[in-house]
């Protein structure tokens, strides 16, 4: 009996080979809650899964924790694969983990939809609370991580769009403890500046608990009551957080979130370069349709002026004046007929005619004698074509006219 | 009334033309009306004129402006 002792070294690494033997053990799942999770320095977890009546030591070494896509934690529900092994040194057996995944709906996830549920009810998420996005922001305001890919994916998206565009990173812790604070008070900080018109909040992809502290509430709420647009830019399209849900526009990926921040300028030049060319097309033709009425005005108003009536007036002047001169000529020959007839009558009345005829006209001292009981002694008798010096001889007077000649 | 030196709006100006050369198509003005008609149409249609030149002066000068780029910031 006591020759066949052994050593407490070869027990333990017998019962470390008969474990190992077994294929049963290993390759196998385990479900159980999680408890005294202790992240070491190397990377190693260390923690135990448990249920109502047992536990078992659990180590996930570096290469596994790496990765995994969630921080588990205490009190956590999780499906872990793996080999079950001793460790020689205490004589102990635990699992060793290679992958772990959540068991169904976990206490997190509970809460997470409690208060999505609590804060639908309060209306933080209706659409009509969503301010609209400025169409050209003076500056775009960050609050993610200094580090990492977010805000590379930003920088490049915004300098790509509009390359002079200012970016002001408020740099925030995204996830661990204290997170949602840092994230609540660079969000108040960056909405503050003046210049800020848009902000981006956000962080890359992880599992539930790495983007926990988007889910907090008064993060959310500051979201939500933000006087500026925010926009979310939280993990992958298919991460959701509460956050999403508060932002006025949530993005799938951070470089989404920057490309709705930053208008294109090209774009915004060609719109605006348009809009110009509209407006003065546009002002052209008025000036055109406004040319065109003034010229048929002026066209009317010279076609009405004043020159046909003063032609006419000038006409009618005319007209009169010659009526005038003419009035006035045959005025004139009338007055010269009657006066040539007045001559001829003249003419007919004086003696030149008489004489004509064969009378002839006694004349004394220059003067006619035209009564015979005035004759003189001596006369001179004027004929048409010379005068006779005669002497009276006998007078006889008439009685009466009768016995004129 | 207002006294200040404002100056008469074109459509303004266009319709007090209209309205006297349609007074004087009617035909029923006298001589020393129609010239006194014409005068003030001439004066007005001269404004109008000048008014549209200054218009399009300044619309060239706008369009001269506006097909240089946009300085970058």
């Amino acid at each position: 009996m006591q020759a066949r002792a052994l050593s407490v070294s070869d027990l333990n690494e017998y019962v470390r080979r008969s474990l190992a033997a077994d294929p049963m053990l290993q390759d196998m799942t385990i479900r159980g809650e999680v408890s005294n999770f202790k992240r070491h320095s190397s990377g190693h977890l260390y923690f135990s899964l448990k249920d109502e009546s047992s536990r078992v030591a659990c180590v996930m070494f570096r290469q596994y924790a790496q990765m995994l896509r969630f921080y588990p934690q205490d009190g956590m529900m999780v499906l872990l694969s793996g080999s079950v092994g001793l460790y020689t040194a205490s004589g102990s057996y635990q699992f060793y983990g290679q992958a772990m995944q959540k068991d169904g709906v976990g206490a997190l996830y509970e809460r997470f939809l409690q208060l999505k549920d609590q804060l639908q009810k309060e209306g933080l998420f209706d659409a009509a609370r969503k301010k609209p996005l400025p169409l050209l922001p003076r500056a775009v305001g960050v609050v993610t991580s200094a580090t990492g890919a977010v805000i590379q994916d930003i920088l490049t998206v915004t300098r790509r769009r509009f390359e002079n565009m200012p970016v002001i990173l408020r740099p925030a812790q995204v996830q661990g403890e204290g997170a949602a604070e840092d994230l609540r008070a660079g969000l108040l900080e960056i909405a503050a500046l003046e210049e800020v018109d848009v902000i981006i909040i956000g962080r890359g992809g992880g599992s539930l608990e790495d983007l926990w502290a988007f889910n907090n509430e008064a993060l959310v709420r500051a979201i939500a009551a933000c006087q500026k647009p925010v926009i979310s830019a939280v993990g992958h399209e298919t991460d959701v957080t509460l956050a999403d849900f508060a932002a006025d526009m949530r993005a799938p990926t951070p470089s989404a979130a920057a490309e709705l921040a930053v208008p294109l300028k090209k774009d915004l030049q060609e719109r605006a370069d348009g809009m110009l060319t509209a407006l003065l097309i546009s002002l052209e033709r008025q000036l055109n349709q406004k040319s065109v009425l003034m010229n048929a005005q002026i066209t009317r108003l010279q076609q009405s002026n004043p020159t046909q009536k003063i032609a006419l007036a000038l006409l009618s002047q005319g007209a009169l004046q010659g009526r005038l001169h003419a009035a006035a000529a045959l005025s004139l020959e009338r007055l010269s007929t009657a006066a040539q007839a007045a001559l001829a009558r003249l003419k007919y009345a004086g003696p030149d005619l008489n004489l004509e005829r064969g009378y002839a006209i006694a004349l004394w001292e220059g003067r006619p004698v035209t009564r015979a009981e005035r004759a003189p002694e001596e006369m001179t008798l004027l004929f048409q074509d010379g005068r006779v010096k005669v002497k009276r001889l006998a007078v006889t007077l008439y009685d009466n006219k009768e016995q004129r000649p | 009334m207002s006294t200040d030196k404002k100056p008469v709006p074109f459509e303004e100006k266009l319709e007090a033309l209209e309205t006297l050369v349609t007074r004087m198509e009617e035909g029923e003005l006298s001589l020393d009306e129609l010239l006194a008609t014409y005068e003030q149409g001439v004066k007005l249609a001269d404004s109008l004129k000048k008014d549209l030149e200054n218009a399009q002066n300044r619309l060239s000068e706008l369009k001269q402006g506006a097909l240089k780029p946009i300085e970058e910031a």
